[in-house]
């Protein structure tokens, strides 16, 4: 979960219905899963950060509003977030410095954040079932492919960093740094290429500039992330 | 024979049980394999339909022969349909034919000593079958604990998060024979019963007000429940007997153990378990002994079941912490758990059933971790490339001797047939990495 910045409600922008927002979202965050960061591709859908059934108030509050794919939208549901400490939100904080990444593993508390962010951590991912995978969930994933997707972009990620070791200098190729955008842009999944490509700057400022609404002031200019 | 007789009880010596080796003809998709045991802990990993479960089916089967014969213990069923079934034919017409006999055998260290036997499967029954060192220990021991012999008995126990379920109440009644025997009761069935455990604890808390002590099994399991479970205060769980209920106690929290989570629930149920059996079948072992001296061999099929990560890390090395004188057999998905093999010198061992590879526990991040459950080169292939993948891997093939030659290829392959908006842009991004000039970095 990279960190976001929806920036401030456009000018002139009136949220009679909910559904009104989805274009200014759009522009400011891209068509990507706020939580799972899976490109959207059909079915889009906007979050909000507490239900609408349950705070209907909220439902056409600018700050109530990311995006969500199906399936993170769905599990989350109408469980009642009121209180937002007790999770992690991609538009409060980093989340890349609490939720670590693997290659076929679901995402997990990183090491020495303390107690009480393991337990956010864990919340998080159980809100909107990031550790869904073909194991702990063999009927629901067969429909539910974010698991596979992640996977298949740590595969990608790996597969570019090791030609990028081989010849490194292929960033200075334009048309290599302009196709390998785009397919970062394709695969998705920001975390992923943020993990995948640690101590390699280039490409983790390329990532994070790849999609639209990363808040870049939680990272350093060598792509490190800050609080 | 007279070397069989040791005492070993209340001895110094501590006694060894566990096995060594398994190996598998006809029995379900294996035709012929071999699978190798460590010491304490053997972690067995792999692809979903590999096997493992079949492994640990196998080995609980054999289970048996760690039992006194004919003491009435219900077996783990070797059942017809456990013998491999082959195909025959191709297409449309075909036919299976079941390869009779199935046979496991397995080499086992018993009470110190190595020893084979084996289960066969035949059309029409199932039989144990021991070595002559063996069935002569099997007289010996069923000899001993009836004539009431100083000696320690070994734990079998076989656990599986698929058949946990609450059994009914008049299944759940364990046998008040009294006998030391009790504890191999349902011993390799494969199932938790939460019901018996509630009333077993029941039982033990109104002997303990009447005799006003505990009973060395009841403080077993406590002292057991302190080394498994962390924050849990083995002092502070307890049977309500208005509630009807036990109640366990996390960092001073009290709460029904009906209600915990299903993975904190099956997780102590099992560690009780263990310690229990261990204190039936040794009774007169005092409780610290009965922990550290009891040998076994317990087989836990998905041990990450239900646990979250921080517990899974650490649950292995808790397990074999607690009791350090039984040998655990475990399957798992998890990362975590493979994270959490503490390396040992040959005593525990990660064995991927896939290839039948041994991989020594060791330091390992949770990526590398990962990397083994699966196996990361196959998924590779067919991750990256859904569609046509075959055609690109062929394209990609001369890629380490002629990378010009692979990136020919990949532009044909672009030009004829239509591809993904994703995977297109990645074989364009292959193609200029294949045609770059090797080592111009400099």
């Amino acid at each position: 979960m990279r960190p976001v910045r929806r920036g401030v409600k456009p000018a002139g922008l009136t949220i009679k219905r909910y559904s009104d927002a989805w274009e200014p979202l759009k522009n400011a965050l891209g068509e990507y899963c706020s939580y799972c960061e899976k490109p959207l591709t059909d079915v889009i859908e906007i979050e909000h950060v507490k239900p609408k059934k349950i705070f209907p108030n909220e439902a056409i509050k600018w700050d109530n509003l990311l995006i969500g794919c199906k399936f993170c939208n769905a599990i989350k549901g109408t469980r009642p977030t009121d209180d937002l400490e007790l999770y992690i939100w991609p538009h409060l904080e980093n989340p890349l410095l609490l939720i670590g990444y693997a290659a076929q593993a679901p995402p997990f508390p990183r090491d020495g954040i303390g107690e009480s962010s393991f337990q956010r951590v864990l919340r998080t991912i159980s809100l909107v079932g990031l550790d869904r995978n073909g194991v702990s969930n063999p009927r629901a994933s067969k429909t539910d492919n974010r698991w596979v997707k992640r996977d298949e972009a740590f595969v990608i990620a790996r597969n570019i960093r090791s030609d990028l070791e081989a010849k490194p200098a292929l960033m200075q190729v334009e048309e290599y740094a302009k196709v390998l955008r785009l397919v970062i842009e394709k695969t998705g999944f920001c975390s992923v290429w943020w993990t995948v490509f640690e101590g390699f700057a280039a490409v983790r400022l390329m990532a994070l500039d790849a999609f639209p609404g990363t808040d870049r002031d939680r990272f350093d200019a060598e792509g490190e992330a800050l609080t | 024979m007279s070397e069989l007789r040791r005492g070993t009880g209340l001895g110094d010596r501590l006694r060894a049980d566990y096995v060594t080796c398994l190996r598998l003809e006809n029995f379900r998709r294996f035709s012929s394999t071999e699978v190798s045991f460590a010491r304490r802990f053997t972690l067995l990993i792999g692809k979903n339909a590999c096997g493992k479960t079949s492994v640990l089916d196998a080995l609980s089967i054999n289970l048996g022969h760690f039992i006194p014969y004919h003491t009435g213990v219900r077996l783990f069923p070797f059942g017809v349909a456990d013998v491999l079934s082959q195909r025959f034919g191709t297409g449309r017409s075909f036919h299976f034919e079941t390869q009779f006999p199935g046979i496991i055998r397995l080499s086992a260290v018993f009470d110190g000593l190595p020893m084979d036997c084996s289960v066969k499967r035949t059309e029409r029954r199932s039989s144990l079958a021991a070595s002559q060192g063996l069935a002569a220990y099997q007289v010996q021991l069923t000899g001993s604990v009836r004539g009431g012999a100083d000696l320690t008995l070994p734990v079998v126990a076989y656990y599986s998060p698929n058949r946990l379920r609450a059994v009914s109440a008049k299944r759940a009644q364990l046998r008040k024979a009294g006998s030391r025997l009790d504890g191999y009761v349902r011993a390799t069935e494969a199932e938790l019963d939460f019901n018996s455990l509630l009333s077993w604890w029941k039982t033990e808390e109104y002997d303990a007000v009447r005799y006003q002590t505990e009973s060395i099994p009841l403080e077993a399991v406590r002292l057991a429940l302190q080394g498994c479970i962390p924050g849990l205060l083995g002092n502070g769980t307890h049977y309500d007997f208005k509630l009807e209920e036990l109640i366990v106690n996390i960092d001073g929290r009290p709460e029904p153990f009906s209600q915990s989570s299903t993975g904190f629930r099956h997780f102590i149920a099992m560690v009780c378990d263990i310690a229990r059996r261990a204190s039936l079948l040794n009774p007169l072992l005092p409780t610290q002994e009965v922990l550290l001296r009891t040998p076994g061999i317990v087989i836990i099929d998905e041990i990450d079941a239900h646990l979250h990560p921080e517990w899974q890390r650490r649950a292995v090395y808790d397990l074999i912490k607690t009791f350090p004188n039984m040998q655990f057999i475990a399957t798992t998905h998890s990362p975590f758990i493979i994270q959490g093999v503490p390396p040992s010198a040959g005593e525990t061992m990660i064995v991927r059933l896939d290839d039948m590879n041994r991989i020594e526990p060791q330091e390992m991040s949770i990526e590398v971790a990962a990397e083994y459950v699966q196996g990361v080169q196959n998924v590779e292939r067919s991750y990256v490339f859904e569609e046509q993948s075959a055609k690109i891997i062929e394209a990609l093939s001369p890629a380490l001797e002629s990378p010009g030659e692979s990136a020919k290829r990949l532009d044909l392959l672009l030009e004829a047939e239509p591809f993904s908006p994703l995977t297109k842009a990645l074989m364009e991004l292959k193609g200029i990495a294949l045609r770059q000039p090797e080592s111009d970095a400099e």
